[in-house]
């Protein structure tokens, strides 16, 4: 109406409500969505499954043999976000007595992907069978998409029993971190 | 009165001109190629549906998913039959979506000035292998478990993994805020993009109207609105068809993260697993790179053939999105064959739905414990006693090695007794008890006529408190009992302390509870004792568990036994 008498002083002050306009609604905007954001991304870096890392009951080693054997590695308790469980199975931890007498773990989580690998008796080799990742009886790459040898676990024994510190390390790439 | 009405709310909505509109003439006329994207609009509303009526009964949490899941396909009305739609439902939007979107490029639809319209098609199938990651996976079955394991295995692997994979799987394991998370997605924010998009679309092709078919112009309604209701319905009878043809939407057993387990993709991304499968050390990059370059190069489609006046391009672009079907319909087939003739994969296969039926019959009679699916395995009757027998009891009480009693179906009752009076070191009695064996103070044969015994019997099989004890020969037995060499071992009624066990109150839970706990008591086989102490390796319940088993035993015959599951 009256802006286009005096150009100057109105696109001056209709650029200015453009700016203001935008920056009320920007903040408004950033206001719903920050804290959105950052309720959603709370989860990075958190750690949200926990199981104590104290070294888990597993088995008597007399029931050892030279073949690996799974052992449900069964935590007797797990914090999973609001959640407390008790006796969860975490995933399986693979036992062997050596050639030498001593007992060597290794986790039955495939470094490729993280699926559960299998033990073939016939080939006395681990394969897995997601994407055929196969490994020796100490755990080594022999075959398939694997950056690393399969993850070897603490475990000491104590009274005749098998005790196996459970880490579940992160599945891809060639170098062990823990998940 | 009517018109009236009418103007009264037009005046307020304006339908008229939205009505008017659908009569103006459609360039070209009416034509089924056009009908692929209200069909595509109709299966979408199924979805949504289905997916609505579905979320009445699904509870996303590591304890209840795979138990509620269960709970729908095996005991809610049509559970199974809406599960099935929703889940072949997302196939059948594949397939439309897949085939509207070659009849646009074949027809050139996304040229000038329609190539915004593409693109949003594009991402809206992008949306779609989000839906079915996040849907798998809410079953928390082996199938969705590992499946989406391996999925987010390789999203940890691409640019940005290290915190992409904290964010959609909700933390550091797989857990409760993964299908919390995995949940909102699929629920909520995939279906605000995917509808988002859509209105955004609809909108464009209403300003941009079709690309014409050869013919002449005729309004929408209802020549064109006809045979999308014809194309409409008939996708969905197909796909209502399929969904009874398959009967479910399937459901494995609960998530097992011990399970050697096939992880395999469903049929829409089997050509990127078949291409990994192949793809030596380049196999991330063909796993992450395959789906990016492939909707690229769809994108990329009206930039290349831009304008109509170019057919060779035209027919060069088309034969490259034939030949890259082609290509991933031989990428899939290759990854199925090679399943087909794994007999190793088929035997595992079969192995993982016998343990299904398992599971769903068990969570069908004896409902699965909060503890979360895997617990449905410990609900048979007498599990938890079996499971002890096995690791704790078996290997003196049963098989060739033992150094015990054999303890199994009859155990406690007439015939049992009846034949430890007659011989009580026979091998299947105490004749393999290293102590009780080789001891001057085992208990000899009971040599007395038959009645004798039988009366002897019944006195003893009265203290398991059965209902069907013969009075008579109690009485008869108990001088037996009492005045001949019995009762210079056996006590028979409260605490006496006695040489061999005390039989008050034999056979029952208590009596087999004391025994477990410590069978070398003064009331028990005192200084003849063999059996180690359970009273501080087993919880109270442990023990009682396996009393009742053994109480029960009494009774049971062989093929009551046998009936029992395995741990």
């Amino acid at each position: 109406m009256s802006e286009k008498s005096d150009d100057g002083r109105g696109d001056s002050r209709r650029r200015f409500l453009q700016i203001a306009t935008c920056a009320v609604g920007g903040g408004v905007g950033a206001a719903i969505l920050i804290p959105a954001a950052r309720l959603a991304a709370h989860t990075v870096g958190a750690t949200t499954v926990t199981s104590a890392g104290a070294p888990l009951d597993a088995i008597a080693v007399d029931r050892l043999g030279a073949m690996p054997t799974a052992v449900p590695m069964v935590a007797p308790l797990v914090r999973d976000g609001w959640a407390a469980a008790q006796n969860v199975t975490l995933g399986v931890a693979w036992l062997r007595r050596k050639p030498d007498g001593s007992i060597s773990a290794l986790s039955g989580v495939c470094p490729h992907k993280g699926c559960a690998i299998g033990f073939s008796t016939a080939n006395a080799r681990f394969e897995c069978p997601c994407h055929d990742a196969r490994f020796d009886l100490d755990g080594r790459r022999l075959h398939g998409p694997a950056e690393r040898d399969l993850d070897p676990l603490e475990v000491t024994v104590e009274r005749g029993r098998a005790l196996v510190t459970w880490v579940r390390y992160r599945p891809g790439g060639g170098d062990r971190k823990p998940a | 009165m009517r018109a009236k009405i009418g103007d009264w709310i037009d005046q307020r909505i304006g339908h008229r001109a939205v009505l008017a509109s659908w009569r103006a003439p459609m360039a070209g006329g009416a034509s089924f190629a056009h009908s692929l994207g209200f069909a595509l609009g109709l299966l979408f509303v199924v979805q949504a549906i289905s997916g609505t009526v579905l979320a009445l009964y699904y509870s996303p949490s590591t304890s209840s998913a795979w138990a509620s899941v269960a709970y729908l396909e095996d005991q809610v009305t049509l559970g199974a039959f809406v599960r099935s739609v929703h889940r072949w439902g997302m196939s059948a939007v594949f397939i439309v979506a897949g085939l509207h979107l070659l009849v646009t490029a074949a027809r050139g639809g996304y040229r000038r000035p329609r190539e915004v319209q593409w693109w949003l098609a594009v991402l809206i199938l992008a949306l779609l292998v989000g839906y079915s990651v996040t849907g798998f996976v809410l079953r928390w079955d082996q199938y969705g478990y590992w499946a989406t394991k391996v999925e987010f295995g390789y999203v940890a692997d691409g640019p940005g993994g290290d915190k992409l994979v904290p964010l959609i799987q909700g933390g550091n394991e797989f857990g409760n805020l993964t299908l919390t998370r995995m949940y909102a997605l699929h629920i909520i924010v995939l279906p605000a993009a995917t509808l988002a998009l859509g209105i955004a679309l609809r909108r464009l092709a209403r300003r941009h109207g079709v690309v014409p078919v050869v013919g002449e112009a005729q309004p929408a309604w209802p020549h064109q609105a006809l045979r999308n209701w014809i194309v409409g319905a008939l996708a969905l009878a197909g796909l209502v068809a399929w969904a009874i043809h398959a009967g479910s939407a399937g459901l494995e057993g609960p998530a097992d993260p011990t399970a050697a387990y096939d992880a395999r993709p469903q049929w829409y991304l089997r050509p990127v697993f078949a291409l990994v499968g192949m793809a030596g050390s380049w196999r991330t990059i063909a796993a992450l790179g395959a789906p990016v370059l492939a909707l690229g190069a769809l994108a990329l489609l009206p930039l290349i053939d831009g304008r109509a006046d170019r057919p060779r391009r035209h027919a060069i672009a088309m034969a490259a999105l034939v030949a890259g079907l082609a290509a991933a319909v031989l990428l899939a087939k290759h990854s199925y064959d090679q399943d087909a003739s794994d007999k190793g994969y088929a035997e595992r296969r079969a192995q993982v739905a016998t343990q299904a039926a398992q599971a769903r019959a068990l969570a069908r009679t004896h409902g699965v414990p909060v503890a979360g699916g895997l617990a449905v395995f410990t609900t048979p009757r007498f599990y938890e006693a079996r499971r002890l027998w096995a690791s704790e009891c078996a290997s003196c009480h049963d098989g060739d090695d033992r150094k015990a009693p054999v303890i199994g179906p009859g155990y406690g009752g007439r015939a049992h007794i009846r034949a430890v009076l007659v011989d009580p070191s026979a091998p299947e009695h105490f004749g393999k008890s290293p102590k009780i064996a080789t001891s001057e103070n085992a208990m000899p044969k009971t040599e007395l006529p038959a009645e004798d015994i039988d009366a002897l019997t019944e006195l003893i099989y009265a203290e398991t408190g059965a209902a069907d004890v013969d009075p008579a020969k109690v009485e008869r037995a108990r001088p037996l009992f009492d005045e001949g060499p019995c009762a210079d071992c056996h006590a028979r009624a409260g605490t006496d302390a006695s040489t061999g066990p005390n039989l008050a109150g034999y056979g029952t839970r208590r009596y087999w509870e004391a025994m477990i706990r410590d069978a070398g008591d003064a009331n028990r086989f005192g200084a003849l004792d063999d059996m180690p102490a359970y009273d501080e390796t087993l919880t109270p319940n442990q023990v009682r568990a396996l009393a009742e088993y053994v109480v029960w035993l009494r009774t049971a015959s062989p093929a009551d036994e046998k009936a029992l599951a395995t741990p």
